[in-house]
């Protein structure tokens, strides 16, 4: 076997499946048209994938679907329907293969908010936290407190330092800011 | 056409047994083959075809019309043949490994098939022969196996198909498939020279 042989060999299945992009079917064809081995194994695989499809299609020729869809509602309306919790299961189950992709991205989602979010919120409330080197005060019993709350619609932040009981309430509002940023504020 | 399908499934839903009775005529000859494929018994084939148009009438709420129709047929029908197999206790006592057996002394990727280049194996056995063979060593491999190498091979499903009918991954799809084929190559090698010889014996 060549080494391009041994390049191509494991695409020659994803050729015959037409499952390869179009520059790698063509790099198998370019290597098909020069290899004789390459080209028998394909037609190999090409046959006995040809008889076993003849095989079942014959079998299933034979069969006489005469009455067959009477059949099904007849075992339909005999036998019992399923309860509503294997209804419930088997919808749970489809669910949760589908949409998968939507869950499964939805709680990565979560846990990377949790996990920036918790870090963030308690460092906010603790004390001390979020001051600027200036007010920066060396005492123990200097504490800087910075709140926020939400009031009549806007949002304020409360600043407090203990020493000399200086509280500075900073009222907000999102809608007013972006437009001063976007310059519309007319 | 898949609009076409769309619609009927829709109709189905709500109940429309005439849509229902379109969607498995149009699909009982393939619920067939599968299930025929799976357990090789015409009988319990046709039961088992039922038995999957019964399981999806009354699944129908529960279908999420994201995948096709079909895809979640099938997987229906793989599922009901196995379970049939399982009754009869024909299920795989050896959950054969792929990777083990790549591992194989002789187990050059490679998918070789000399002996075509030696004798025309049409010639030597007779097609319907050689489809017997094949048959014969398709019924060899594991349910697995045997899913896979059906819904690419004779329902012509895509790797993707596959992996959603299945519920596996792209890659366990084409690493089965490449397991199936070599499996019945090799039976399908070893007949052939044995055969092409019997052949030439009885010729002379």
């Amino acid at each position: 076997m060549s080494k391009s042989c041994k390049k191509i060999e494991h695409l020659i299945e994803p050729y015959l499946d037409d499952e390869l992009s179009q520059s790698r079917k063509e790099q198998v064809e370019q290597h098909l048209n020069e290899c004789d081995s390459c080209q028998m194994a394909l037609e190999a695989l090409k046959l006995q994938g040809g008889l076993l499809r003849e095989e079942i299609e014959a079998e299933a020729e034979k069969v006489d679907f005469a009455g067959f869809e009477d059949r099904v509602f007849k075992r339909i309306r005999e036998e019992r329907p399923p309860s509503f919790a294997e209804r419930a299961g088997a919808w749970i189950r489809e669910v949760a293969y589908y949409y998968r992709a939507v869950w499964i991205t939805s709680l990565a989602t979560a846990v990377l908010l949790v996990a920036i979010l918790v870090p963030l919120l308690s460092r906010d409330a603790g004390p001390g936290a979020g001051v600027e080197p200036e007010t920066k005060v060396a005492e123990a019993d200097n504490q800087v407190i910075i709140d926020s709350m939400d009031y009549a619609g806007q949002r304020s932040m409360i600043f407090t330092v203990s020493k000399n009981n200086t509280t500075v309430i900073w009222l907000y509002d999102f809608d007013r800011a972006e437009g001063q940023d976007q310059g519309d504020d007319i | 056409m898949a609009k076409d399908e769309r619609q009927l499934v829709r109709r189905a839903k709500r109940g429309d047994e005439k849509a229902f009775r379109t969607l498995m005529e149009r699909y009982r000859r393939k619920v067939y083959s599968i299930a025929y494929g799976m357990v090789h018994n015409p009988e319990a084939a046709y039961d088992i075809s039922q038995e999957v148009f019964i399981k999806v009438y009354r699944y129908l709420g529960s279908f999420q019309g994201s995948s096709s129709f079909y895809t979640w047929l099938y997987r229906i029908s793989v599922n009901l043949s196995i379970d049939w197999l399982r009754k009869q206790g024909r299920h795989d006592l050896v959950d054969f490994d792929d990777t083990l057996l790549r591992r194989e002394p002789d187990g050059a990727e490679a998918i070789a098939v000399p002996t075509l280049q030696d004798s025309d194996p049409l010639k030597a056995l007779g097609r319907k022969e050689l489809r017997d063979q094949i048959a014969k060593a398709f019924e060899s491999l594991s349910e697995k196996h045997r899913a896979v190498l059906l819904l690419r091979e004779v329902e012509g499903l895509s790797y993707d198909e596959i992996a959603r009918a299945l519920k596996i991954h792209k890659g366990t799809v084409m690493s089965r498939l490449h397991h199936a084929r070599r499996n019945l190559q090799r039976v399908l090698r070893g007949y052939m020279k044995s055969g092409g010889k019997e052949k030439r014996m009885a010729e002379k």
